[in-house]
């Protein structure tokens, strides 16, 4: 009655169904010791690293679009470490501009102490920097994907978006020009077509190697250290034309 | 495609209670008890299976909105435990996205999950799209790490290490019973990006795991197929488990993940021969364990055991 043993050679599943097919790892489980004490040391480690202060928030840094606080500081950081990057390595040519992705900043720095675990909580990914080499045209077709986002971080550039198309955009204060080669800072995950920039996918890309995380920690150290708090405005860097 | 069923997670913790309490004990002794009825030599092989761990080695934290407090490696090598105490054999698989969700993963880099997963005596693995986070070379370090196989069939790795190490499919020998396990992964494109890949390409999946399966079934002479699947459950591109399922020849059992999917209870396909094929998928983080209990008689036949009617409802 319980057993469908169903014949040889094959195992055969019967017209029979499983009740119960899992079991859920709830408190009735009295968790293994062996296994908590060989994890125990590593979780330790982990909330120390966690909870260091690395810096101080002097604002509320949040991402929203079309410019946001937090969006603006990470992509200047990422413009400035590559230029960084630039002269003193040059193992990435010098960049005009930056773009972040609003996505890719999953969470806001509140104002006060800064940790490790809020830098981690803010970019989870490991994304590293990287800087695409594209002609004007390009960077417009990106442009445009970004002015039907509603915006990301943008550094170096300026863009104007009216109904979810580009009005205006300048790089350095100057008009693109679509036979130019710019240099734009920003993640792997973007260079490679990730959140509709699909424009960059085949260009030429430098990879710094750099994780953005770390790059984000390094600023907020460096701040830190110069006795200041991190703050960022939000200086009319992409606006809504009907606003 | 990553929703979660409530009304199925509610159901797991009613019964998991009884279950915990009950559930090995009394179909071990039911079990037992026709042996001795019918003077035959019962074993029964436990298959265990998890999905999308994600890294999750803590329970979830007390305050998440829907599974608060769930899971845990910790616990998951008691229940483990348990039931290698009371089965005559036991298989643990885990199907993908081992890696990535938390900042143990981030700051170790998948070496806790291994060294944990070795421990916990795992027999088999497949790769999910995340295990590919940090690039190919540094997946390469964690499979030569890991003791037990990361099995997969329809990736071509460009990288030497993973060429080396991966192996399409493995057999396991439990209770004089062969057991053919494979291992599938999801269509990589827009998943992982190029140079994470390594220049990793994906097969014809479809292609691949009949052949496998054939090859497991008529060239080494198992008696059982199983799937490692991280395709999903159903995906856009129908490269997914219940297609498989239809599509395929000479493969029992898919047991997935990537979808996330809290399935209620297995779902069973019609294959190609007019067979039954029996997906099943346990959701994420490790909240859940899947068991499949297969029952070899005196005479080698194979049979799932039921669960008692009393979990039923």
């Amino acid at each position: 009655m319980l057993m469908l043993a169903l014949g040889a050679p094959a195992f055969t599943v019967a017209q029979t169904r499983l009740s119960v097919s899992r079991a859920c790892m709830d408190s009735t489980i009295a968790p293994d010791p062996a296994m908590l004490a060989l994890i125990a040391p590593y979780r330790d480690s982990i909330a120390t690293s966690l909870s260091s202060i690395i810096g101080q928030a002097d604002m509320d840094l949040e991402a929203y679009a079309p410019e946001s606080p937090l969006s603006n500081f990470v992509a200047d950081l990422i413009l400035d470490k590559m230029k960084e990057e630039a002269r003193l390595t040059g193992s990435v040519p010098v960049p005009d501009m930056s773009i972040v992705n609003l996505g890719g900043l999953r969470a806001p720095i509140a104002k006060g102490d800064i940790t490790m675990s809020t830098v981690f909580q803010v970019m989870p990914f490991e994304n590293t920097i990287v800087v695409v080499e594209v002609t004007g045209r390009q960077l417009r077709s990106a442009f445009d994907n970004m002015a039907r986002r509603g915006g990301d971080g943008l550094s170096g550039a300026h863009l104007t978006i009216d109904g979810g198309r580009v009005a205006s955009v300048s790089v350095g204060g100057r008009p693109i020009d679509p036979d130019a080669t710019y240099r734009v800072a920003t993640y792997n995950f973007i260079a490679d077509g990730g959140d509709g920039y699909t424009a960059f996918v085949g260009c030429p890309v430098s990879k710094s190697g750099i994780m953005v995380r770390q790059a984000i920690i390094d600023r907020i150290v460096r701040i830190s250290a110069a006795g200041r708090g991190i703050s960022a405005a939000v200086e009319g860097r992409i606006t809504n034309e009907k606003d | 495609m990553k929703r979660i069923d409530r009304r199925a997670f509610f159901k797991c913790l009613g019964a998991s209670v009884v279950a915990m309490a009950g559930l090995q004990a009394s179909a071990r002794s039911r079990i037992d008890g026709l042996n001795r009825a019918i003077g035959a030599r019962r074993r029964v092989i436990s298959i265990l299976h998890t999905n999308d761990v994600h890294s999750r080695i803590d329970p979830l934290p007390d305050d998440h909105p829907l599974y608060p407090g769930l899971g845990g490696y910790a616990r998951r090598q008691a229940y483990i435990n348990t039931v290698r105490s009371q089965s005559d054999a036991t298989l643990v698989f885990e199907c993908g996205d081992m890696f990535q969700g938390t900042p143990y993963f981030n700051l170790y880099k998948g070496q806790l999950e291994i060294s944990l997963m070795n421990r916990m005596g795992v027999d088999a693995v497949t790769f999910g799209n995340h295990e590919f986070d940090n690039g190919v070379e540094m997946l390469a370090r964690r499979v030569a790490e890991a003791d037990f196989p990361f099995l997969n069939a329809n990736y071509e790795f460009a990288n030497a290490d993973l060429r080396r190490l991966v192996r399409p499919a493995h057999v396991f020998e439990r209770c004089g019973i062969r057991i053919g396990v494979m291992g599938l992964g999801v269509v990589l494109d827009g998943l992982v990006t190029e140079p994470q890949l390594g220049g990793t390409r994906v097969l014809d999946t479809f292609a691949v795991a009949n052949e496998t399966a054939r090859r497991l079934r008529h060239d080494e002479g198992c008696r059982l197929v199983i799937v490692l699947s991280h395709m999903g459950l159903t995906m856009p591109n129908g490269i997914d488990d219940r297609t498989l399922a239809a599509r395929s020849r000479n493969i029992d059992m898919i047991l997935g993940g990537h979808t996330h999917t809290f399935m209620p209870e297995p779902e069973y396909v019609t294959d190609l021969d007019g067979r039954t094929v029996m997906i099943n998928q346990v959701g994420y983080a490790g909240i859940n364990v899947g068991r499949v209990d297969i029952e070899v008689d005196d005479d080698d036949r194979l049979a799932l055991v039921p669960h008692p009617a009393a979990l039923m409802a």
